[in-house]
């Protein structure tokens, strides 16, 4: 396992938005984590990173735990993050965006010039301010700079939300690229047939609570359970 | 209009300080979102600092100090401009530490807590210097006057403009053409995925506290032979930062230049028809600016906001 989520109470404030949420991503493998709107999937990815801290429970990367540890060196530990908003630094450009984020962990290491070559576009655009990029170069921006950090695991959230059907399978293509190369995924989606294509385990989420864990074949397959977890297809 | 030449160049001149002032002020609201008014206590501290290393007693064991006053004036004052603001530099890592509970809260605190810093150092300068005006010596190549075009022209201020620009352009390298400065504006944009990044944010900040301060000492060194040394030059000096921050917009280098530059003609020009209303006019700026057009001359985010 090159990450265990076990037991965490994720609050904010008074307000919790985990409870008791536990799962686990194999090494160099897809799992997708699906739920609808506001059942703390990016609370999740949050409680790793260390961003929004659980306040019971414990969070394990790489053998290691880091429930307490700070947010940079978790990341520093091979840990990228892909936010559903993307967050580029919207003065600064591609180029300056991928440099900053360089950087070496024990995982197979990235150059900003292979990370762009799985985004061919990106080597036109290294010298754009990202404040003029196109919704789906952000997202081509993001990933690559979640990259060229390095990472054991990459943490996607929501990699579909606003982008068109053809980027959408770019991305995907790159996911399943990334797992051929060993880096794996945490893949956050409400949108689940997207999510399911490509991963290995998947769980479904709640109100904060994990209703089912699994592999995702079984909920591909059995259109009955998927409906009764999602609601949805 | 000629006679005025004289009084322009001050105002250029000042006007490079205060934006060199200010963008030490302007890189820390940025990184940290906190209003550290105790920037202009750490200018001043600068200048004593600078005073005390130029003056007959040095800060320094008997034997070191007698070396040391052996050497050229030259010499000690190049070695001046970087051991004063060093020295200050080491304050900023105190300020800074005390100031890092404050990150993320309410501006308020971050406020009154610098205020606090403000009122400490002051009274410390009071207490260790007393009230008493100082001047700063300096080498005999950058003092006096020359003559030209009829007019009396004092060598050091062009000295100051050229250290100034020299400063302002060392800090333009390092904000838009190294990867320094580019963590240091994603840090400002958005502190969080910095961090995810796998950036020490909380070394990040104590650097660049420490850089501003360090830019406040080096004005306040240069300020002095004009000023002159006393206990309320940080505050002559931390309301036209403000404004020129205000002006300039948070986060704009080259707005804070300009606006540097103006409001540096504004006290020159001012100085030139009434010499006792110089200082006051900056006052009358910032209330009428903050009144009028906080957003800044170019529309941006005001200080305010931040
Ligand atoms: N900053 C916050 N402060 C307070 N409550 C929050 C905050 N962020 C999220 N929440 C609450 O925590 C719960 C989980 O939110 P979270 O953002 O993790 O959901 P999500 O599954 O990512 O939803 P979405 O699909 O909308 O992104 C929600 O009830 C939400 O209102
Ligand atoms: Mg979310």
């Amino acid at each position: 396992m090159i990450l265990q989520v076990e037991a965490v109470d994720t609050f904010y404030g008074e307000t919790q938005a985990l409870f008791g949420a536990s799962l686990s991503v194999e090494r160099g493998k897809v799992f997708a984590l699906l739920g609808p709107n506001g059942a703390g999937k990016t609370t999740m990815l949050r409680s790793i990173l260390g961003l929004t801290r659980p306040r019971r429970g414990a969070v394990r990367f790489d053998g290691r735990e880091v429930t307490h540890s700070p947010t940079h060196e978790i990341a520093r530990g091979g840990i990228g993050w892909v936010p559903d908003d993307r967050r580029l630094c919207p003065t600064l450009s591609v180029a300056r965006n991928l440099g900053i984020a360089q950087k070496r962990t024990k995982f197979r290491s990235w150059t900003v010039k292979e990370a762009c070559e799985i985004f061919s576009p990106l080597e036109y655009l290294m010298e754009r301010e990202c404040e003029n990029l196109s919704g789906g170069e952000m997202q081509m921006v993001a990933i690559a700079r979640a990259l060229v950090g390095s990472p054991g695991l990459i943490l996607f959230d929501e990699p579909s939300q606003g982008l068109a059907p053809k980027i959408v399978g770019d991305v995907l293509a790159t996911i399943r690229r990334l797992r051929n190369e060993g880096v794996a995924s945490l893949v956050v989606e409400q949108n689940a047939e997207i999510a399911l294509s490509v991963a290995d385990q998947a769980a479904v989420i709640d109100r904060g609570r994990i209703a089912w864990n699994g592999d995702a074949a079984t909920l591909r397959d059995d259109r009955g359970l998927r409906q009764r977890l999602l609601g949805v297809h | 209009m000629f006679d005025l030449l004289p009084h322009i160049l001050n105002g250029l001149t000042l006007g490079l300080l205060f934006a060199l002032i200010a963008l030490g002020f302007m890189l820390i609201v940025g990184l940290m979102e906190q209003i550290n008014l105790a920037h202009g206590s750490l200018f001043a501290l600068g200048a004593y600092f600078a005073m005390q290393l130029m003056g007959p007693r040095p800060p320094f064991p008997a034997d070191l100090a007698q070396s040391w006053l052996a050497l050229p004036l030259g010499w000690r004052y190049a070695a001046t401009l970087i051991l004063a603001p060093a020295a200050v530099g080491v304050v900023g890592i105190a300020i800074e530490f005390c100031m890092r509970r404050t990150y993320g809260k309410d501006p308020l605190y971050g406020l009154l807590l610098t205020f606090g810093a403000a009122m400490v150092i002051e009274e410390m300068i009071r207490l260790t210097w007393g009230t008493r005006d100082y001047v700063l010596q300096v080498p005999q190549a950058v003092n006096g006057g020359f003559i030209f075009g009829d007019l009396i022209w004092s060598t050091y201020r062009f000295y100051a403009a050229g250290i100034a620009v020299a400063v302002i352009g060392l800090v333009w390298l390092l904000i838009e053409k190294t990867s320094f400065g580019a963590t240091v504006k994603a840090g400002a944009h958005d502190s969080e995925i910095v961090r995810a990044l796998g950036i020490n944010l909380t070394r990040l900040r104590l650097l660049v506290f420490v850089f501003g301060t360090m830019l406040a000492a080096i004005a306040g060194i240069i300020v002095a032979p004009i000023w002159g040394i006393r206990p309320h030059m940080g505050v002559d000096a931390v309301i036209p930062a403000f404004l020129v921050i205000v002006l300039g917009g948070v986060g704009s280098f080259w707005g804070a230049v300009v606006a540097g530059l103006l409001v540096g003609l504004a006290v020159g020009l001012s100085g030139a028809y009434a010499s006792e209303w110089s200082l006051l006019s900056m006052y009358v700026l910032l209330v009428a600016v903050v009144t009028f057009r906080a957003r800044g001359l170019w529309g941006k985010k005001s200080v305010l906001e931040a």
